[in-house]
């Protein structure tokens, strides 16, 4: 991969660094470790961005705005001292290890999406918006992945989400091994107002189609106080279809998905009261 | 007493292979290995690869100067694959380079072609197709076949036990370079230094006064390095000398995974015959050994396999039958145990199977049959001063395994998706190569006529204390500040023909050794010191904390004397050998005595499994081991808190997956899992047993190297009792590891269609 | 080609590859403390402080942290009297064949820079990333526990 000529370029500006990606082989490096994990071949070059100091946490209003190329430690840190974000918290502290939560930046685990990243569900079921570099409106997470924006040539410059104190979120991931690759990521994100669910987001990652929602579960889960009957509805709606591996089979991980979901429905209902 | 170590350790200042300064002109060697379990070789073309940038050149079989063969015990493993390869990872091609990129660079330009051929993966199979390493081995006593109708309860099943990857944390490595006087020196990352320099000895075509194998340190061996690093010594050796230029080769992780050879995985049949009361009667057990392609010290591992077949039980009737089958896998190695966890596994599987069919709890099975004092192993050895009740009751009492019962079973009873289980599992090892030959050992001791001194030994130092444990006992022979006693790195124009530091006995025989060698070199001194203080023989002179007493009296110093020694022409070096008596084993019967004694000890392991996810995690592992008179208690600990780690991780979340292609899935770390910080049990309580003395280990200690490793068989039970109290109808499969994915696939067998 | 780092307080001229990484890097300028052993960030025998932060030197580029200001473990400053944490896995025989032994003491002392007085599983969690096959983790937990003991949190 690594040959004797690759350039290194250290832009001044997003707009500069956006141009240079566009070259054939030179892509961006924001001080991640996407790029060592996955190999790309016939590089050519680099654009540092680290240096840009998009690794910035700031409240904005209505919003919580993550620059991408905060750390996951830096998100880790800032959430617990402000006491926000719980779910998203959660499920970036249990990701790799202390040494690479370190290196590992927001924008390197959204772009692409990498099958090691953790922050999908969570921002998904947080409704996280993404702000493109060069790019005007917003856009969102899930339209970032069906639209396949993915897939240009990009750059991430932050993501932003709502800081709504009556949203509660939970992830769970399904690993057996405290530093693994995660086989899914359940995220469920609840709008509640006295002690009723006004909204509710249920996304799964690491299914067919990369991640789901599962809108008939959250409409069940709309305008309820989470008694048990509606918990075992949504239960019912919630089946999500996962590709074949050489470790589990579909329907197995299916089992465990049902479980994680409801666990995390009902953890929620406690965090409810 | 502290590792010798230590200090540089902690400030990144200890060398090892690939940290050494190299001269300019250093080539590289990547190696071009095979990319198929079972194939011809119909063609390959190194044109394009060898006008590449910074290549210096292509070895192959072609080029060896000696005979291309590196196998140990059979003479049945090519160095370099000529016609035909047998396991993907086998060393095909030697691509040398300025630089390791210019390496892996040409290595993607050569071309082959293969004739692929049936791949073999199970050692059934292998079985079955007549594919073994060589004919089977039998160890019997009694008579099994008349004994089944004499049982009240007879009792037949299978268990499995995996790979494990030794995952030393610095790779397989070596640096050589010509040497000026004719011959070659190499720096290896090894266990045996004589088996690289009689193996490059081999390659090389030159005597092995030739070759010279020196060794400081390395980075955890675990037995991947006890024969596995000749290969690497060797392609070190073959470049350097074919292309007159100092050369180095280090694997990668991967490249480490994928190529070099494991654990043994076993697959066994087992058949127990036992009477009303819970004694067992007779035992006879088949295991099918998957070797690899080909035997390295698969004949060794299977020896071991037999003669711990019964693990720390009496059985009057015992048929074991031990089969070592080919197979197209990297071959496989040494790895801490050899062979003996796997057998003491199966007998293990054997009585909790008994103790389920029976309705008899399966430590009341254990605790009915472990051997006594004066009982004979089938082998022929007669168990002597033995420590194994011992260690059994003070475990039970000590840690009160009653209430420790009862305390589990009232959670299992108030909780549905977690449920606990324990184990005890009792260890008896026996201590010695089962080669007889392989042991001995030497040493060799200068004291300079400053009184410092330089030890010699072939032991290795790869974190285990042995060089510690030289030094100490150096030290206190001459009874001198231990600051005086400097031991020298290993190297084969120092200590010659020795054995591997392995079989957990190198601080035993090299001790030993050095002890041997440092009272000859005493002796003199006492002499000289009689001399000098006008006394008619030594026997009223002692050398004390860096004195010489006559009576109760200091006359000399240490330095003092060793100068009236110098001055006076003595001769102030010594070597010595020390070959471990009383041992022998007559392989034409298969009875003897093949171990000096016997490592014991006892563990209750007590776990805790989420019943919804798989996952398990471990309270506590408790433990009465006999050090006999421990040298060093942190090194102790330290090796023992070590191994059971790594006995629990070969029994849970170590898995190595091949598939039917002959192919490693598990290639890397983020696929094969070792035990990580998190991963440690929340308790490890370790009882050295008092009053015990062991006149066979240096200084009256015990080896304790691979033994702890055993107890982390009990972890596989304690797991399985949690399962059963999840649910006790089910009857669980005897296959380790016992991952979590495997534990969930027996708690919800209705949910899994394919299994892997 | 060549450039210019800052390491160990020490600004030093390295020779390295633009695509290398930094335990390329300082391993092929002589600072083999920094171990290789694994190359995929799961073993944490590379670990390096990155302006006092640890990080696996294996998933870094070197010329991305060129400006920044980079410790080995034979150049942990001594505001904080490192040795007492190189004096405590020494004592508690935390360290055997000693591969994985910087990269431990890296993390160790990171994290007690930033909580002085750890509990165990903040201990487990600074150390997640570091393999060791030859402790079973037992005495590395100690030794963190005893220089913490040692240490003054007043010394930050």
């Amino acid at each position: 991969m690594m040959s004797h000529d690759l350039q290194w370029y250290y832009p001044e500006k997003i707009s500069e660094a956006l141009k240079l990606i566009q070259k054939e082989g030179v892509i961006l490096h924001a001080g991640g470790t996407r790029i060592l994990k996955t190999e790309p071949r016939n590089l050519k070059g680099f654009v540092d961005i680290s240096h840009l100091k998009l690794n910035y946490i700031k409240k904005e209003v209505k919003n919580i705005i993550i620059g991408a190329g905060c750390t996951l430690s830096d998100v880790i840190n800032y959430c617990k001292k402000t006491n926000s974000l719980d779910g998203l918290c959660m499920a970036l502290a249990e990701t790799a290890s202390t040494p690479l939560r370190n290196r590992i930046t927001i924008g390197g685990s959204l772009k692409d999406f990498p099958v090691w990243s953790s922050l999908y569900s969570p921002l998904i079921a947080l409704d996280a918006k993404l702000e493109l570099a060069g790019v005007k409106e917003l856009c969102s997470l899930e339209d970032y992945v069906k639209k396949n924006i993915i897939k240009s040539k990009h750059i991430i410059k932050q993501v932003v989400i709502k800081d709504d104190k009556d949203i509660i979120c939970r992830v769970m991931r399904f690993n057996l091994v405290r530093f693994e690759y995660p086989i899914f990521n359940v995220a469920v994100a609840l709008k509640v107002k006295d002690k009723v669910v006004m909204d509710s987001r249920i996304v799964i990652t690491g299914v067919k189609g990369r991640f789901h929602r599962f809108k008939q579960s959250e409409k069940v889960l709309n305008g309820s106080t989470l008694t048990d009957e509606v918990i075992a509805k949504s239960t019912e709606y919630f089946v999500p279809k996962f590709h074949h591996d050489y470790k589990y089979s579909p329907e197995y991980r299916e089992h465990i998905a049902k479980v994680y979901f409801n666990d995390i429905v009902k953890e929620l209902k406690e965090d409810m009261k | 007493m502290k590792n010798y170590d230590s200090e540089k350790h902690v400030k990144g200042e200890s060398q090892f292979v690939d940290d050494l300064l190299t001269p300019a002109g250093l080539l590289h060697i990547i190696v071009f290995a095979s990319t198929v379990a079972h194939a011809k070789i119909l063609k390959i073309d190194y044109s394009e690869a060898l006008n590449s940038i910074g290549v210096a050149g292509i070895i192959t079989s072609k080029d060896i100067p000696g005979e291309n063969q590196i196998g140990g015990i059979i003479q049945d493993e090519p160095l370099l694959a000529e016609e035909y390869v047998h396991f993907i990872g086998q060393p095909i091609a030697l691509v040398v380079a300025d630089t390791i990129l210019h390496a892996k660079d040409a290595s993607v330009k050569i071309k082959i072609e293969f004739e692929k051929l049936h791949v073999i993966t199970d050692p059934r199979e292998a079985f079955q197709k007549g594919e073994l390493i060589m004919s089977p081995r039998i160890f019997a006593s009694g008579d099994v076949d008349s004994t089944w109708l004499k049982c009240d309860y007879v009792i037949e099943g299978t268990a499995e036990s995996g790979g494990q990857e030794h995952l030393y944390l610095e790779t397989q490595g070596a640096f050589a370079y010509p040497l000026e006087t004719g011959g070659i020196r190499i720096i290896s990352s090894t266990q045996g230094p004589t088996q690289v320099q009689r193996a490059s000895a081999k390659v090389l075509g030159l005597p092995m006064n030739k070759v010279e194998v020196d060794v400081t340190r390395i980075g955890g061996g675990f037995g991947g390095k006890e024969d596995q690093a000749s290969t690497w010594g060797c392609i070190a050796a073959l470049a350097a000398w074919k292309l007159n230029k100092p050369v180095k080769i280090i694997l990668s992780r991967q490249d480490d995974m994928r190529m070099t050879g494991k654990r043994h995985p076993y697959s066994s049949d087992f058949k127990i015959g036992l009477s009303s009361a819970g004694k067992v009667l007779a035992y006879e057990v088949t295991f099918y050994q998957n070797a690899g392609a080909s035997a390295d010290l698969s004949p060794a591992v299977l020896d071991r396999t037999l003669f711990h077949a019964v693990n720390s039980y009496y059985v009057p009737n015992v048929k074991a039958t031990a089969i070592s089958c080919r197979t197209n896998l990297p071959p496989n190695t040494a790895f801490r145990g050899f062979g003996g966890p796997q057998g003491m596994f199966v007998m293990e599987a054997a009585l909790y199977k008994a103790s389920e069919v029976m309705g008899i709890e399966y430590r009341k099975l254990q605790e009915l049959n472990l051997i006594t004092e004066g009982d004979t192993f089938y082998y022929g050895q007669t168990i002597e001063n033995s420590t194994i009740q011992r260690c059994w009751q003070e475990t039970n009492t000590k840690y009160d395994v009653d209430s420790i019962q009862e305390r589990i079973e009232d959670f299992n009873r108030n909780n549905k998706l977690f449920k606990k289980g324990f184990s005890l599992m009792p260890v008896c090892f026996g201590i010695s190569f089962t080669n007889t030959f392989m042991n001995q050992a030497s040493a060799l001791v200068h004291v300079y006529s400053d009184g410092s001194i330089s030890v010699s030994t072939g032991a290795i130092e790869m974190g285990q204390g042995v060089n510690m444990k030289i030094r100490q006992t150096v030290a206190s022979v001459f009874s001198v500040d231990i600051e005086l006693v400097k031991i020298e790195s290993t190297n084969t124009t120092r200590a010659a023909n020795t054995s591997p530091t392995a079989a957990s006995a190198g601080a035993d025989m090299n001790g030993k050794a050095a002890e041997i060698a440092s009272n000859i070199i005493l002796e003199k001194l006492l002499n000289v010191a009689a001399q000098k203080l006008n006394v008619k023989n030594n026997s009223s002179i002692t050398l004390k904390d860096g004195y010489v007493y006559l009576n109760s009296t200091p006359e000399l110093s240490w330095f003092q004397l060793v100068q009236a020694a110098f001055q006076s022409r003595t001769n102030l070096s010594s070597q010595a050998q020390y070959a471990v008596p009383g041992i022998y084993f007559d392989r034409t019967i298969n009875k003897g005595k093949p171990f000096a004694y016997y490592a014991i000890g006892t563990a209750i392991i007590e776990v805790t499994l989420d019943c919804l996810r798989g996952i398990y995690e471990f309270d506590s592992v408790k433990v009465v081991h006999d050090y006999g008179k421990s040298f060093s208690f942190v090194v102790d600990r330290g090796q023992t808190e070590g191994a059971i780690i790594q006995g629990l991780g070969w029994m849970t979340i170590e898995e190595i997956i091949y598939n039917k292609d002959g192919k490693l899935i598990t290639d890397a770390l983020s696929t094969y899992k070792v035990p990580d910080i998190h991963f440690t049990p929340k308790e490890i309580e370790i009882e050295f047993l008092e009053n015990v003395k062991n006149d066979a280990g240096i200084k009256g200690s015990k080896a304790i190297g691979e033994p702890p490793l055993m107890y982390g068989i009990g972890a596989f039970f304690a797991i399985l009792n949690a399962m059963k109290a999840f649910n006790p109808d089910k009857e669980y499969k005897l296959s380790a590891p016992i991952t979590p994915e495997k534990v969930l696939c027996e708690l919800y067998p209705e949910n899994v269609n394919s299994l892997v | 080609m060549r450039q210019v780092f800052k390491i160990n307080s020490v600004e030093k001229e390295l020779t390295l590859n633009p695509g290398d990484t930094l335990l390329q890097t300082l391993r092929d300028n002589g600072y083999t403390e920094v171990k290789c052993g694994c190359s995929e960030g799961e073993c944490g025998a590379c670990l390096v402080l990155l302006e006092d932060m640890p990080v696996n030197s294996c998933q870094v580029f070197a010329m991305s942290v060129k400006d920044k200001k980079i410790s080995t473990v034979k150049g942990i400053g001594n505001l904080f009297h490192p040795h007492i944490i190189q004096k405590a896995f020494v004592e508690a025989g935390a360290d055997q064949c000693g591969f994985c032994t910087p990269g431990m003491v890296i993390a160790s002392y990171a994290l007690l820079k930033k909580n002085p007085k750890p509990t165990k599983q903040e201990i487990n969690e600074a150390l997640d990333g570091n393999l060791c096959r030859c402790t079973g983790y037992v005495k590395i937990i100690e030794a963190v526990e005893n220089a913490a003991a040692i240490l003054s949190p007043k010394v930050i």
